[in-house]
């Protein structure tokens, strides 16, 4: 196709601008890593304590030679979609039991309420006491975390469906699980989406905190085995890593929330 | 000719904390088989309250509606229900959106499922059955809407306020297009509006009821012949506004 000189200029214009913006984010992230490096190469900071980016480069290769990495970034990984998938479907399923029964619905709300404001973490010690010091532990810890966003964040979307689609259905002689099944969960999930993008986030933080307390693997394990032993090279690889670990989730959600963008419409 | 729909003595009253409201009171009429009634009153007077109650998605305080002569207790599968939104669902096409009242009524089968074609194909949207809603106009979507309900013949359409939500010259159209297509499929249809102009231009009777809680204040038989293209060119139609504007102001 061909387009008028005026729009190509357009076109050019917003490409132009895309690429500065790519640049100056990539510039950011060279200028960050530089200046640290720098900084520890003339003792401007205690490279020991601070760490640099050439010696967390070492730490990677060591680590990865002798392949116990991976074992910890997989430990971390599944626990964190495991916790994630699991507070999701446990989240959904609750708010729709919650959507069922009115009455049910009123009695719990205030229980809701504080559980939502309670900081989870501070429950992860009794949980472990509970559960022992195992990996099952690290998970009850992420899934209690996600699964009260879930539970409201749903509750909200599924109360929220316009009263004339309901009326529709019903009209048509529907029950309530059919009223659910045809209308109320697929009108719900942008709300589903949303709950999605907030439990990824949830859940990581679920995990570290797990595995600080527990683990003998995974990422959590290593930035508090590593400040332990003062190796900060291997504390600050490890959460450079879950800073890409978590860009990877939180790209896979995206990809998903672009299948259903105009899902409901 | 029998008595479709037969209201006897509905009263209707909303209970809040605040106290109790009269919605309706003691509405009693007929409508035939095959008949077109328009429902007109004030806003606010009940009229969408009426139309809940006929399709029993709402019990009445007191008295009872009678579907095909007999006492209707739950809602039967013989009524059709359309919107002031079309309320299409985005994440179906609109096939798939015609054929939900036949998969919640548990018939959709190779007959019904060729007789949604047939509609689609009928009024219109043949070509538009892998579509998305909002890749429709408000036209269309609105007579999607109607085939969504026919699609599961029913044999009462009861249509609150269907064409409020389009702009004005859509409305005109779609609302003869609809009127059209009713008298076509033959269905009994009980019109819920506030437009006196559009009561008069599809039915064969207007109700009009009064304020708040809502009577019957009259009932007019219009008189003007459906065929000859839009009535709203009669001599008569002018005729008709005026007596019931004149009633609805009182």
């Amino acid at each position: 196709m061909t387009y008028s000189t005026e729009h190509n200029a357009y076109l050019r214009q917003i490409r132009h601008k895309k690429i500065l913006v790519v640049a100056c984010q990539a510039l950011i992230l060279l200028a960050f890593f530089g200046l640290w490096e720098i900084a520890a190469h003339f003792g401007w900071i205690e490279a020991f304590i601070f760490s640099s980016p050439s010696r967390m480069w070492r730490m990677l290769g060591i680590m990865l030679a002798n392949g116990e990495l991976f074992t910890h970034i997989g430990a971390t990984a599944t626990q964190v979609v495991l916790g994630f998938v699991l507070g999701t479907i446990l989240g959904t399923l609750i708010a729709a039991m919650l959507w069922w029964s009115d009455f049910v619905r009123k009695v719990s709300a205030p229980y809701l309420v504080v559980f939502n404001a309670l900081p989870k973490t501070a429950l992860a010690p009794i949980i472990i006491v509970w559960m022992g010091n195992n990996p099952s532990a690290i998970l009850v810890t992420a899934l209690l975390i996600s699964v009260v966003v879930t539970i409201l964040n749903m509750l909200t979307g599924f109360t929220q469906v316009e009263q004339d689609k309901i009326k529709l259905t019903q009209s048509f002689g529907a029950s309530k699980l059919q009223t659910f099944t045809k209308v109320i969960f697929p009108a719900s999930i942008g709300d589903l989406i949303s709950a999605l993008k907030i439990n990824i986030g949830l859940s990581f933080v679920g995990v570290i905190v797990g595995e600080f307390l527990v683990a003998g693997s995974g990422l959590g394990f290593l930035i508090v085995y590593g400040s332990q032993i003062f190796r900060m090279d291997m504390v600050m690889l490890s959460i450079l890593i879950l800073c890409a670990l978590a860009a990877v989730f939180y790209q896979i959600i995206s990809v998903i929330e672009k299948r259903f963008a105009n899902w409901i419409q | 000719m029998s008595s479709m729909v037969q209201l006897r003595n509905i009263s209707m009253n909303y209970h809040s904390k605040e106290g109790e409201v009269a919605a309706v009171s003691q509405v009693d009429f007929c409508v035939q088989e095959g008949e077109f009634i328009s429902i007109v009153g004030p806003s606010g007077c009940g009229k969408s309250t009426l139309l809940s109650i006929i399709a029993g998605l709402l019990p009445p305080s007191s008295g009872d509606v009678l579907i095909g002569g007999e006492v209707a207790v739950k809602n039967t599968s013989q009524i059709g229900y359309m919107f002031q939104k079309d309320h299409l669902f985005g994440w179906r096409n609109i096939l798939n959106n015609v054929l939900l009242g036949l998969e919640i009524k548990h018939k959709k089968n190779a007959h019904t499922v060729a007789y949604a074609h047939i509609l689609l194909e009928k009024y219109g949207l043949g070509d538009f059955k892998k579509h998305r809603p909002h890749e429709l106009s408000g036209g269309m979507r609105q007579r999607a809407a109607l085939i969504r309900t026919l699609a599961t013949s029913p044999k009462i359409l009861l249509l609150d306020e269907p064409f409020s939500a389009l702009d004005y010259q859509t409305r005109l159209t779609v609302s003869d297009e609809i009127g059209a297509i009713l008298s076509a499929e033959r269905v009994t249809a009980i019109l819920v509006t506030h437009d006196i102009a559009e009561a008069i231009a599809l039915s064969d009777r207007v109700v009009v009821l009064s304020n708040r809680p809502a009577t019957v204040k009259n009932i007019h038989t219009i008189d003007i012949c459906k065929k000859e293209g839009s009535r709203r060119k009669s001599p008569k139609f002018a005729g008709y506004f005026d007596k019931i504007w004149e009633e609805l102001r009182q």
